[in-house]
């Protein structure tokens, strides 16, 4: 499985990298990195049918999470990849306002990974 | 003791109803009646001495009318209308008529016309009531001039015997009744000027701990995203430790796969260590801005402080308001050196500017709906080193300040924000910091509904 990251801090990736050290060397789960909502736009019509799962921070300079899923869910052709949200705000606003734009999840900082190894489990 | 006296004098004749808030139109009419009868009863009784029949009339008359005055203070009537009734009392009956009966020009209560103009200042605050008792004092004096000129013969009506003694109590009396009245205003003056300064500085201390609320739920974001790190990367590197534990325990370990672990494990440290410091300049910010003001300065690296401002600012506005978002960036000068400055003020002043760049941004998105040229909001702060002069810009795309209101931006109070939303103190206390406090220029450019620019200027101090 394919899944796409965006973050505008640039230590997600080593983050990332390392939290599913075992799972990325098993081959379970593949990443990618875009640093901006609006790389993550381009990226995902570049490659359409590579990311399968999208998990975005919602508080980024320029295109916010939310207002990359809003672009996701009007111009991406199905099958629309999975998005899931990550937020420093841990309010009912950010959570609301995000599933109601469709998105499956939303993950609060500091980033519990064992909880999003087991969303994404499950989900394969 | 005396003052005492006076006040307790005074607060008698306060009507019950306005006891716990009498104002000074008040008090000051209340010292008027008081001084001004006692002074015209001592000058009756000095008439009887003199044997001046018609002044003691029309100084008990006088006196009699001015106490009058007191009862009608007492019972609560409108003080304007009491003014004039004072002013009736003592500068026609009183002045005007004992000057006639004590020799018109060459009488010595001539120069009790000083008084009038003098006491319908003190007493008045509408103009108009002001003007009327002027320009009676001005016609009294000029129909005594004319008099005297056209050589008509006024009687002086008194023993000249005591011309001496009239004349020197006449005019010491004129000298303590105004030094007395100026003296009971300047007390008023200063008691006020004194309220307004400690309301003043509660002011300032209020606009501070405004901002500061905007700020902490900026910081509080910027501070999980590092924490974010600090706890992820530390729990990491147990996991690494365990997978290392278990390599070296192999009969055959794997060198190059623990070198690898190595490598990620110190990795790790650094990275730990980076946001742990990023988190507790966030904090320290934080502590700064909210402490009151100190002198102290202090080398500051610029453009890493314009920044961190810059994020706080961005962060604390999208927290309030989820609907905000704007382009923001840092052009900096990477030969800027550290400068010295007061970095709490100056930071005080970043985040004035910088939400007040937003803001703008902010107000123009919600009146734009071109949908072939969408309004792309955009904040862009420089920092830059001109011949030993350090600029510091930030320019928005917002919605530009009016030409008639750029002269008054700067002033105290001075706000377009709805009420409630804004001080009016930003940018007065902005531009007192930087101008008083660093010995630089705060300047504005802008074009209304295009963009605002504000510069600021430092002299680069060693």
């Amino acid at each position: 499985m394919r899944i796409l990251v965006v973050d505008d801090e640039k230590d997600v990736k080593t983050l990332f990298l390392q939290r599913f050290r075992r799972e990325i060397r098993d081959g379970l789960f593949e990443f990618s990195f875009c640093f901006s909502g609006e790389d993550a736009m381009d990226y995902i019509t570049t490659n359409v049918q590579e990311a399968i799962l999208i998990l975005s921070d919602i508080n980024m300079p320029g295109m916010t999470g939310i207002e990359l899923l809003c672009k996701i869910n009007a111009e991406i052709p199905q099958p629309k990849p999975i998005v899931m949200m990550i937020t420093a705000y841990d309010d009912k606003s950010s959570r609301d306002q995000a599933i109601q734009y469709g998105a499956q999840e939303v993950f609060i900082k500091p980033l519990d990974f064992q909880a999003i190894k087991d969303k994404l489990i499950k989900l394969k | 003791m005396t003052s005492n006296f006076f006040i307790a004098l005074r607060n008698f004749f306060i009507p019950e109803e306005h006891k716990a808030n009498a104002s000074r139109q008040l008090h000051v009419l209340i010292y008027f009646y008081i001084l001004t009868a006692c002074f015209t009863t001592s000058f009756v009784l000095f008439y009887i001495l003199i044997k001046c029949e018609e002044g003691m009339v029309s100084l008990g008359l006088t006196t009699l009318l001015l106490f009058t005055g007191l009862i009608l203070i007492k019972k609560g009537m409108n003080l304007t209308l009491l003014s004039h009734f004072f002013l009736f009392s003592g500068a026609i009956i009183g002045i005007t008529i004992t000057t006639y009966i004590t020799g018109g020009l060459y009488s010595p209560v001539m120069p009790w016309f000083v008084g009038i103009p003098i006491a319908s200042l003190l007493l008045f605050d509408s103009m108009k009531d002001m003007i009327i008792w002027i320009a009676i004092a001005f016609i009294g004096v000029c129909s005594f001039i004319l008099l005297a000129l056209m050589k008509v013969n006024i009687a002086h009506n008194y023993n000249l015997e005591w011309k001496e003694w009239h004349f020197g109590i006449s005019y010491i009396g004129l000298t303590m009744i105004i030094f007395f009245l100026s003296f009971v205003f300047k007390r008023f003056i200063i008691d006020k000027i004194n309220q307004l300064q400690v309301a003043q500085i509660q002011l300032i201390q209020s606009e501070k701990l405004a901002s500061l609320g905007e700020l902490t739920a900026g910081i509080a974001h910027e501070i999980q995203n590092p924490l974010n790190f600090v706890n992820n990367f530390s729990e990491i590197s147990v996991d690494l430790i365990q997978d290392l534990q278990e390599e070296i325990e192999k009969s055959d370990p794997d060198k190059e796969y623990i070198s690898e672990l190595f490598l990620d494990l110190s990795q790790n440290q650094v990275k730990i260590h980076h946001h742990g410091t990023r988190a507790s300049n966030i904090v320290a910010s934080m502590l700064q801005h909210s402490r009151t003001s100190t002198d102290t300065k202090e080398y500051v690296d610029l453009n890493k402080f314009v920044g961190e401002f810059l994020r706080l600012s961005y962060h604390g506005l999208r927290a309030n308001d989820k609907s905000f978002n704007a382009e923001y960036k840092l052009i900096s000068d990477p030969n800027l050196s550290k400068i010295f400055i007061n970095s709490q003020d100056f930071g005080r002043v970043l985040l004035n500017l910088i939400n007040n760049a937003f803001y703008a941004v902010n107000e123009r998105k919600k009146n734009s709906n071109d949908a072939e040229n969408p309004y792309n909001p955009t904040v862009v702060l420089t920092t830059e080193m001109l011949h030993n002069r350090i600029i510091v810009k930030i320019k928005d795309n917002g919605v530009g300040i009016p030409e008639n209101i750029k002269t008054k931006i700067f002033q105290p109070f001075f706000t377009t924000k709805p009420t409630g939303q804004g001080t009016g103190l930003g940018l007065s206390l902005s531009y007192d910091i930087i101008t008083n406090g660093h010995a630089g220029t705060l300047n504005v450019v802008s074009q209304e509904g295009e963009y605002t620019e504000f510069i600021i200027t430092l002299p680069l101090t060693k």
